[in-house]
């Protein structure tokens, strides 16, 4: 056995080696522009071969000192009309009845179009051609001139998008409804119009060696520690993925804990959300393509605490805070509680409770355990099901779900009426933190696996161990169960219950060190007084 | 790599190996609410009543009035064995289901074993892990399996009504509230005796009908019962201990000696003041009463200082007469110290009590005891006149 285990270790080692050999030989080599323009064209139509969408439009520049041109974009990731009306007319028309026509030369083309012609605001030049397939490929326009190892790139891009509308998920009932959309410029403008600081730093990056997807990392430069900032980028660069489809890949990537079931990366699809946890010191990773932005380091309490509980009074903001705290319980323990209980310790529950539960499960024909496992494998399966399926088609499967298994199988005395009782209770707590309801699953299941075998003492085996696995996790170096554990009493205020605003005057020591202080330590509002310095 | 395999496998072989030993589904065990103990006909066995809950009749039972109970929700279920816990075994003989205890809530022991000596029953009980020390301990006068397999009109288990008849019995403070971890606490005393409750069938005059009663205590000398107390005895043992919490006092009406006061306890507290002097143990039982008019039968205004002088002072022979009627039958009759004589003077004279305390037993018939009642009347409830007619 031993020996087997051996083999399949070293087995696993010596092709993790060959992976990074192979790793090493793939490095960008510099391909530098032609100044022959034929030879770029050429060069360029074989890049692109085979591909319908790519558009090459050969012309001339300049009335007198005719130079050949051409451009090269992807249709459909350009605004065609600006092509024509911004980049073709002036090329075309508006120079040659400017004066600057006649200064045209073979030398100072580039130069002109440059400086002078192009009424455009975002133009670069590139020299390596494989740079430039990468802008043609992202949207932009390359302009090739005979004459010059050197490409205009210009940013004509236009394409159709999603409006920013509210998520679906994250639903609040106060609070600022726009959510981000799958294009980053757009999601960085909503970011930016949060927070108008020249210190909200963008950075952007590229990953994905097929998909070349852009990824921008956000932070606000000055409260940020830099540590984390240096962490995500170092990890970010790591990524040797072949693509980049949704931002759950680049999460899968840099993860601290891969292994474990529980996330250490946060997401949100809310601009005002991302802004606040930016604003305590975390990092936002914005992917293209997705409306998911992430956040780092990612804590267990982040769970808990919604955007809602800022934007309410405090008071029932604390009340419904302890409420998800409870329902989380809830929604981990109940089936195994009363598996546990029913099966091993009947001695715990009050003798009415037990006579009716006991009356109940009388016929029923399989045991608490069979039970508790088959309502919650389908539950699961119900909600899957009520997830993918067409809305028309959803109801009907919701309405057979509620009858036959709600109504039906306890009229059949298939199952005891209490198990679907904390079955629904279950489930709908688990919606009640429903960031983490997904290991909620996993770890429902899994206790109620413990409390079939050892009951009561099964359940705490298996708490103890969940615990120690939580309190060794870590997320871009902050332990996982800050801060209850370790304990960070400035933190811990904002746990449990949500305090006044005017009383968090401090930022979360959590993430960083620099600039703590985020306002006056007392603001507490007091009109009285205020009242009488004005006189 | 190899080390998190070694511990998952030990991890999974540790809860799947263990298996489901004391497994046990709702529907394989049979809930008992009250035991009753008998001297078996046989010579040296025993008779054990369970009251066995029979939880599939109870489905969707409302608690709703009278009438609709039945004495279906329980099933009597009759053993004999030479110990509890023989006869508990021999029971899944007859039963389809294995006996469970811990949700038991009355034990009772009928009076001609309990003459007999308890300590050989309260084993059981105190051992085994699965009965509970807060089980109820009561004495039936006659057999414990009457009581056990007597139907209560109000609910579906009769040991529900028993249970809470005891709860309810501060209300007269007629009765005692004894379970076995008192009853083993004052067993282990070395001078106290223990008391438990009392219960017997009574006829109902109206239907013919047996039903079940609180009648006072069962008092003890060591593990033997040696006689029962009635009602107003038993109130005035709860006197002495202090545990009088409400109740009815009656008393002749001051104006006319043919109508009866009803007065109403509102709280009572006792100390007992042990002393010796020249060898002679003399305890002083002070009890400290208040309470209200609750009723009045004649239409005679009773609302002057003067009559309620008169009533308080009649109050206060009442208590002192029921407190003098339980001393006689304790203390003289029975010699058994169930009023906790002993500790008080142990606790007060710690060395004297080193030589009193082997020969306690005879020295507490002897004890000079004196009663002070200090009984107030406090309020005339909502009416300060009586109800008139004209």
């Amino acid at each position: 056995m031993l020996k087997w285990f051996k083999k399949l270790h070293r087995h696993f080692i010596s092709s993790k080696l060959k992976q990074k050999l192979e790793h090493k030989t793939s490095e960008k080599t510099p391909n530098p522009l032609s100044s022959n323009l034929q030879e770029n064209l050429t060069k360029i139509k074989e890049v692109f071969s085979n591909a319908s969408d790519i558009v090459f439009r050969q012309f001339e520049i300049g009335s007198h000192t005719r130079i050949k041109a051409f451009i090269v974009y992807v249709d459909g990731l350009v605004n065609e009309e600006f092509v024509q009306m911004n980049l073709m007319k002036s090329l075309m028309i508006d120079m040659h009845i400017s004066e600057v026509d006649d200064e045209l030369n073979q030398k100072n083309t580039l130069n002109i179009i440059h400086q002078r012609i192009l009424t455009l605001t975002e133009v670069s030049e590139v020299n390596d051609f494989q740079e430039v397939v990468e802008h043609v490929l992202s949207g932009d326009t390359a302009l090739f001139l005979e004459g010059f190892a050197t490409a205009l790139i210009v940013n004509l891009r236009g394409w159709e998008t999603r409006n920013v509308t509210p998520p679906d998920t994250e639903v609040v009932v106060r609070g600022p409804r726009e959510g981000f959309t799958e294009t980053l410029r757009t999601s960085t403008s909503l970011l930016r119009r949060k927070i108008k600081n020249p210190n909200l730093k963008f950075e952007k990056m590229k990953i994905g060696k097929q998909t070349q997807t852009d990824v921008v990392i956000a932070y606000i430069k000055g409260i940020a520690d830099e540590k984390i900032v240096e962490e995500v980028k170092r990890r970010l660069s790591k990524i040797d993925a072949d693509a980049i489809l949704e931002s759950g890949y680049i999460e899968q990537y840099i993860e601290d804990s891969p292994l474990s079931f529980l996330p250490t990366v946060g997401n949100s699809e809310k601009p005002d959300i991302v802004a606040a946890k930016m604003l305590e010191g975390r990092v936002a990773i914005l992917t293209d393509g997705t409306p998911f932005v992430l956040t780092v380091p990612y804590l267990f309490i982040e769970a808990f605490q919604t955007s809602e509980d800022y934007y309410s009074r405090p008071f029932y903001a604390s009340i419904v805070r302890l409420l998800r705290f409870t329902a989380y319980f809830v929604s981990v323990f109940a089936p195994a509680l009363y598996v546990a209980l029913t099966t091993y310790h009947q001695e715990m529950l009050p003798p009415t409770m037990l006579i009716s539960i006991a009356a109940a499960r009388e016929g029923t024909p399989f045991p608490a355990f069979v039970e508790a496992m088959v309502m919650g494998i389908i539950y699961e399966i119900l909600k899957e099901a009520g997830i993918r399926l067409p809305r028309p088609v959803g109801q009907a499967v919701s309405i057979v779900g509620a009858l036959v298994i709600g109504e039906s199988a306890v009229s059949a005395g298939l199952i005891g009426a209490p198990m679907v009782i904390v079955v629904s209770l279950t489930a709908i707590s688990s919606y009640v933190v429903a960031s983490i309801s997904d290991t909620v699953s996993i770890m429902r299941l899994t206790y109620v696996l413990l409390a079939a075998f050892l009951g009561l003492f099964g359940i705490m085996i298996g708490a103890a161990f969940f615990l120690t696995h939580m309190v060794s996790l870590r997320s871009f170096g902050v332990p996982y169960l800050a801060p209850i554990a370790p304990i960070v009493s400035e933190d811990l205020k904002d746990v449990f219950l949500r305090p006044h605003l005017w009383k968090m005057h401090k930022r979360p020591k959590l993430f960083t060190q620099n600039d703590l202080v985020r306002q006056e330590p007392d603001l507490m509002p007091n009109p009285m007084k205020n009242n009488t310095n004005n006189k | 790599m190899r080390k998190n395999l070694i511990l998952i496998l030990i991890i999974i072989m540790g809860t799947i190996l263990i298996g489901c030993w004391s497994r046990r589904e709702l529907d394989t065990i049979a809930i008992i609410s009250a035991m009753g103990i008998d001297k078996s006909e046989e010579e040296g066995k025993l008779s054990v009543a369970f009251q066995i809950i029979k939880p599939s009749e109870l489905q969707g039972a409302i608690p709703s009035g009278a009438g609709s109970a039945s004495s279906k929700g329980v099933w009597v279920l009759t053993s004999t064995g030479y110990t509890i816990i023989d006869a508990a075994r021999n029971a899944t003989m007859q039963s389809d289901r294995k006996l469970f205890f811990p949700q038991n809530k009355i034990v009772v022991i009928g009076e001609e074993l309990a003459r007999e000596g308890i300590t050989p029953l309260i084993d059981f009980l105190n051992r085994d892990p699965e009965p509970r020390r807060t089980s109820w301990l009561l004495i039936a006068k006659g057999k414990a399996h009457d009581i056990i397999s007597a139907k209560h009109e109000q609910v579906n288990i009769p040991a529900e009504a028993i249970e809470n008849m005891i709860k309810s019995s501060s209300a007269t403070s007629m009765a005692v509230q004894v379970n076995i971890n008192e009853f083993l606490k004052n067993l282990a005393s070395p001078t106290s005796d223990p008391i438990a409750c009392r219960i017997e069938m009574i006829q109902d005059h109206q239907n013919k009908n047996q039903k079940m009663r609180l009648t006072g205590a069962s008092v003890f000398r060591k593990d033997k019962l040696v006689g029962f107390l009635d009602e107003h005895e038993t109130r005035g043992l709860n006197w002495i201990l202090g545990k009088v919490v409400s109740g009815i006092i009656l008393v002749k009406s001051p104006k006319d000696e043919n109508e009866d006061v009803a007065l109403e306890i509102i709280r009572a507290s006792s100390k007992i003041i042990p002393e010796i002097s020249d060898d002679q143990i003399k305890i002083t039982i002070e009890i400290k009463e208040e309470g209200n008019l609750a009723e009045q039968l004649p239409d005679i205004d009773l609302t002057n200082t003067k009559t309620f002088k008169e009533l308080e002072q009649r109050k206060a022979q009442v208590i002192k007469n029921e407190v003098q009627s339980v001393l006689e039958k304790a203390q003289k009759e029975w010699g058994a110290d169930i009023f906790g004589f002993g500790d008080a003077v142990h606790r007060k004279y710690p060395k004297e009590w080193k030589t009193l305390q082997t020969k306690w037993r005879d020295v507490f018939p002897t004890i000079n005891v004196e009663i002070k009642v200090d009984a107030r009347l406090r309020d005339t409830g909502l009416s300060s006149a009586p109800v008139k007619g004209r």
